[in-house]
């Protein structure tokens, strides 16, 4: 499912449970792309619990946010910021407007706005179903959603995929994040291959549980990550850009004579 | 058995719930008037254990069991009366 069928494709990063990591998978995804000179814009579409700012360091940077962009207050320029070193740009969200005050029409039609300016706009969806999510993926044409391998994870990812077919969206798929490789290569956990057959949509990627990720992001250097979880976030932009399904293995490491004295390690520490 | 394994049926089991939730009190209601027919054919020992599941096409599989001691027979000469005529 390629998600390149031209300039300004908008893609939605959602999830319905809160804390699988969308918006650590939405920084890490937007300087995945822009390593790769791809132009690429993220929304924090979070009213009100926004912290797409924060992984990526930029929480003191804002002067404007989306709200003042709506409301006429500043130009759209004005309210995008660029990482450093890289064709990646952020806009923030809301600060001081609730939920209720954004409008689905209005965020629909700065989206469309934008979407003549950059190649991506990767957009943090905030979690859950209500209003915040409908606002966030009607304006979009793709979606992705993240879950990871626990049942009430993927529960609720199946509630989202259900209210996902009711829009008229170009392509669905799932990200699996926080994988434990050693789990997996055991058979502890559910697989990405079960997760996908359950939820009967494509995995776009695989992502392991790798504290780089988080610490990086706890400083707002989400785009400094180079271990495993780096690598298989690099592999879903790769996916993205070409169509291919190259998805990372978290178990790979964990199998063979070595891999099993690399699990049994994993559980004594 | 493995624990992903297992994960993955209770969660398959998980998602057929939730897609086709029953109303509250159906599956007693139903239980309650299967019971009311088999005993009008049947002298039931106990009740009746209906189990409901449903597939992954949102279909459902009812299956009934009863024991029962013996037949009610006056309605089933009645029965047997009617289909000679």
């Amino acid at each position: 499912m390629p998600y390149n069928d031209g300039m300004g494709n908008r893609i939605v990063i959602t999830s319905g449970k809160g804390g699988v990591g969308k918006t650590s998978l939405t920084a890490g995804l937007g300087y995945a792309l822009a390593r790769r000179g791809v132009n690429t814009l993220l929304i924090d579409a979070d009213v009100g619990l926004n912290n797409l700012d924060v992984a990526l360091g930029m929480e003191n940077r804002a002067a404007y946010d989306m709200a003042d962009v709506m409301a006429g207050g500043c130009r759209v320029s004005q309210a995008i910021l660029q990482a450093e070193g890289y064709p990646l740009f952020f806009m923030p969200s809301a600060h001081a407007a609730t939920s209720e005050q954004i409008r689905a029409s209005d965020f629909r039609a700065l989206m469309n706005r934008l979407a003549g300016s950059f190649d991506y706009i990767l957009i943090d969806c905030p979690a859950g179903i209500e209003g915040g999510f409908h606002r966030a993926v009607s304006a979009c044409e793709y979606a992705v959603v993240v879950t990871t391998p626990h049942i009430s994870a993927v529960r609720d990812a199946d509630k989202v995929l259900t209210l996902l077919s009711g829009y008229s969206l170009a392509g669905i798929s799932i990200v699996v994040n926080r994988v434990r490789g050693d789990l997996l290569a055991q058979g502890e956990i559910l697989s990405p291959a079960d997760i996908s057959r359950l939820l009967r949509y494509p995995v776009l990627g695989v992502v392991p549980e790798d504290d780089e990720i988080a610490l990086c992001s706890q400083l707002g250097r989400a785009g400094a990550a180079q271990g495993g979880g780096s690598e298989a976030i690099a592999m879903i932009a790769g996916n993205i850009l070409t169509g291919e399904r190259r998805i990372f293995d978290p178990a790979s490491r964990y199998r063979g004579i070595f891999g099993a004295i690399r699990s049994r390690l994993k559980r004594r520490a | 058995m493995k624990a992903g394994e297992r994960a993955a049926g209770r969660l398959r089991r998980i998602l057929l719930a939730d897609k086709t939730a029953m109303p509250e009190g159906f599956a007693l209601a139903l239980k309650s008037d299967i019971e009311r027919t088999l005993s009008q054919y049947m002298r039931l020992s106990g009740g009746a254990v209906v189990t409901i599941d449903t597939d992954e096409r949102g279909g459902y599989f009812v299956e009934i069991s009863a024991r029962a001691e013996g037949i009610e027979g006056c309605r089933v000469m009645a029965f047997s009366q009617k289909g000679e005529r």
